[in-house]
């Protein structure tokens, strides 16, 4: 029977309770026999007593007063051993009139037995209450051994007492932090493993393009030795292009894996945004000249907020060599910040072609080229890049605008930010 | 591991002639952790699909399967207890009680259902989404972001595994709009939680790592056009 219960703290509560059972049965027939033992003495005392006063008193009478005391119990001494003496003389000495005694052994047999069932009883009750909140601790433990091992298998934890306290319920909270950190690995792990994946035949579908045309120019170049020297320099300066696009594509490319993979940490330090973003725009003040195109920074406050200068200034240098691109000569790029109490916000806004509402959603996809690209060697990796950087940051990255009336890239750093990124 | 999966989902109100078709025939597959934002003109059946996954309306035919859990074979009561323990709704019209404060609008789905809210993880939200200093003012007292924002928190407490959001930002300024995006992406990526927004507007699906398009019932998974070369 017993190896049909698998705890021991189980088992050791009916050994202990199996234990208890001979000790009871000692302990109340030693109570019953001390017990009934003492009430005899008295017993007998008393009818010696009473012999006493009878022969000592043979010619006078009875005393009433003295035959009270007697039966009250306080006897005196006197007459107690006259009464043995008499008692001996016929041979009934204090041990064998008690095994005589024909009242002692009911007297006894009635202690023996209340003494055991009361004792019994309160045994059982203490065994069944202690059996009960072990086999509640125990059944709390076989749920969260299910839970953890749903938790081993990726299912939902079912069924805890989340509002209860103590020990079980915080060895509950713990399994559920476990549960929550092991679904966020094995998330994260799906999600590389799915970026690895599209990651390599975007790679290897983007480079070959380039590289199928340099490919035919230096077959051409290879094949006509008497190719007219302007001719040429019109293949090189196409190779060297094509080249050019392939340099881009590939740190682009390596910069969005390392991102990604995380491999490259974000010092995310309480910094000026407003600075970060002056000193993003700085390097394409010339390239606005050269476009005719006006280049505006209003973000005359400094903004404090932590993000990785470098890094999000980088993404800020792609958002406006977007918007450079996108915009005609004569047109206006305009930086603005704008900070509130939740977060802020910022702000590339172009007077280029504008955005389609159909293509809006998909702007941020890797390699995604709007259908307004005017670039035809273009390559969307440029925007996909800087929204990536800024999620690293902490901050959102959305796009607003209609056909024809310029594109707003909002970049939104949330003041305070639960998921930190490292 | 797909948490939302919908197989072959079909909602049609009326019979006969008059019968409308909100959607049809829907397969949609939501990983755990994704921000999925579904497009869509009105009246195109965006609000039924989040109703249906919501637990709210049931579907005439198809499945609807939320962690495991098929909600077409539940009844009544599991399907309530699986709206208020798995889901948090925020709508476009707050949906706040007038008489309450911000703190007692964002305890009372858990008062009403006789659970104690986590004190800390009140505060916690009521901080991050910049309302602790607001958790004892009138909804009427508050801005349409500061409404929305206690909506969030409301359908944030109770750490639901999904959060649906019905044009949350129907009401709001461009600005708005993006920051309320911004911190109901900000939460549920801190607990994992996966959420999906309806809206009509092209700027808010920007910020979503997948976009769903519906389209007079039919459900595409719309997927950016690769120009390649």
């Amino acid at each position: 029977m017993l190896q049909a219960i698998p705890n021991r703290a189980q088992k050791q509560l009916i050994l202990l309770a199996l234990a208890l059972l001979p000790l009871l049965l000692l302990g109340s027939w030693l109570a019953a026999e001390a017990g009934a033992g003492r009430f005899v003495a008295a017993q007998l005392d008393q009818d010696a007593a009473l012999i006493g006063i009878l022969t000592e008193q043979d010619h006078g009478g009875l005393d009433p007063k003295e035959l009270a005391a007697v039966l009250d119990g306080q006897a005196d001494r006197a007459a107690v051993s006259a009464g043995k003496t008499v008692l001996a003389g016929m041979g009934m000495t204090d041990a064998a009139s008690r095994s005589l005694f024909k009242r002692y052994q009911p007297v006894r047999r009635a202690w023996f037995w209340s003494l055991f069932v009361q004792s019994l009883l309160v045994l059982l009750l203490v065994f069944g209450a202690a059996w009960f909140s072990l086999a509640g601790i125990f059944r709390q433990i076989r749920r969260l051994s299910a839970a953890a091992s749903a938790v081993e298998h990726n299912r939902p934890l079912g069924g805890r007492d989340s509002d209860r306290e103590g020990d079980l319920a915080a060895l509950w909270r713990m399994l559920d932090v476990l549960a929550e950190r092991s679904a966020a690995r094995m998330r994260d792990m799906a999600a590389d493993r799915q970026f690895l994946k599209s990651f390599l035949s975007d790679v290897s579908h983007q480079i070959k393009t380039p590289l199928a045309s340099l490919s035919l120019y230096h077959d051409l170049l290879l094949a006509d030795g008497e190719m007219p020297s302007d001719q040429r320099r019109s293949f090189l300066a196409q190779g060297m292009a094509q080249l050019g696009r392939i340099d881009w594509l590939v740190q682009g490319l390596l910069k969005m894996a390392r991102l990604e993979a995380r491999a490259v940490p974000m010092d995310r330090r309480k910094a000026d945004l407003a600075e970060t973003v002056r000193a993003a725009a700085a390097p394409f003040a010339r390239q606005a000249v050269h476009q005719q195109v006006e280049l505006v920074c209003q973000l005359p406050e400094p903004l404090l907020i932590e993000h990785d200068p470098d890094w999000v200034a980088e993404a800020f240098s792609n958002l406006i060599k977007n918007a450079l691109e996108h915009t005609p000569p004569g047109g206006r790029v305009t930086l603005e910040g704008e900070a509130g109490p939740i977060s802020i916000q910022i702000q590339i806004r172009d007077t280029g072609s504008g955005l389609d509402s159909a293509e809006i959603p998909f702007l941020f996809e890797r390699f995604y080229r709007g259908t307004q690209s005017v670039k035809p060697n273009a390559v969307g990796i440029g925007l996909s890049l800087a929204r990536t950087i800024l999620e690293r940051n902490g901050a959102d990255l959305s796009a607003a605008g209609m056909p024809g009336q310029g594109a707003v890239f909002t970049a939104t750093f949330l003041r305070q930010s639960a998921s930190d990124q490292p | 591991m797909s948490i939302i999966e919908v197989r072959s989902l079909a909602k049609c109100y009326g019979q006969g002639e008059t019968a409308v078709h909100a959607l049809r025939d829907a397969e949609l597959d939501v990983q755990e952790g994704e921000f999925v934002a579904v497009i869509g003109p009105s009246g195109s059946g965006k609000s039924t699909l989040l109703h249906l996954i919501g637990g709210v309306d049931r579907p005439s035919s198809g499945t609807v399967t939320v962690r495991g859990l098929n909600l077409t074979g539940l009844n009544e009561k599991k399907l309530s207890l699986y709206r208020r323990r798995q889901v948090g709704f925020v709508f476009q019209f707050y949906n706040l009680v007038p008489v309450l404060t911000v703190a007692e609008n964002v305890t009372l789905p858990l008062m009403l259902d006789n659970l104690k809210p986590d004190k800390v993880w009140l505060d916690e939200l009521l901080e991050r989404l910049g309302l602790a200093d607001r958790r004892d003012s009138l909804p009427n007292q508050l801005s349409g972001g500061q409404q929305q924002r206690t909506a969030i928190a409301r359908a944030l407490l109770h750490r639901p595994a999904i959060v649906l959001a019905d044009e949350p930002t129907g009401n709001l300024d461009s600005r708005n709009s993006r920051e309320i995006i911004s911190l109901l992406r900000d939460a549920v990526r801190h607990l994992g939680q996966t959420l999906i927004v309806i809206t009509h507007d092209p700027a808010i699906a920007s910020q979503a790592d997948r976009v769903i398009l519906i389209e007079d019932g039919y459900l595409t998974e719309q997927s950016a056009v690769r120009t390649g070369g």
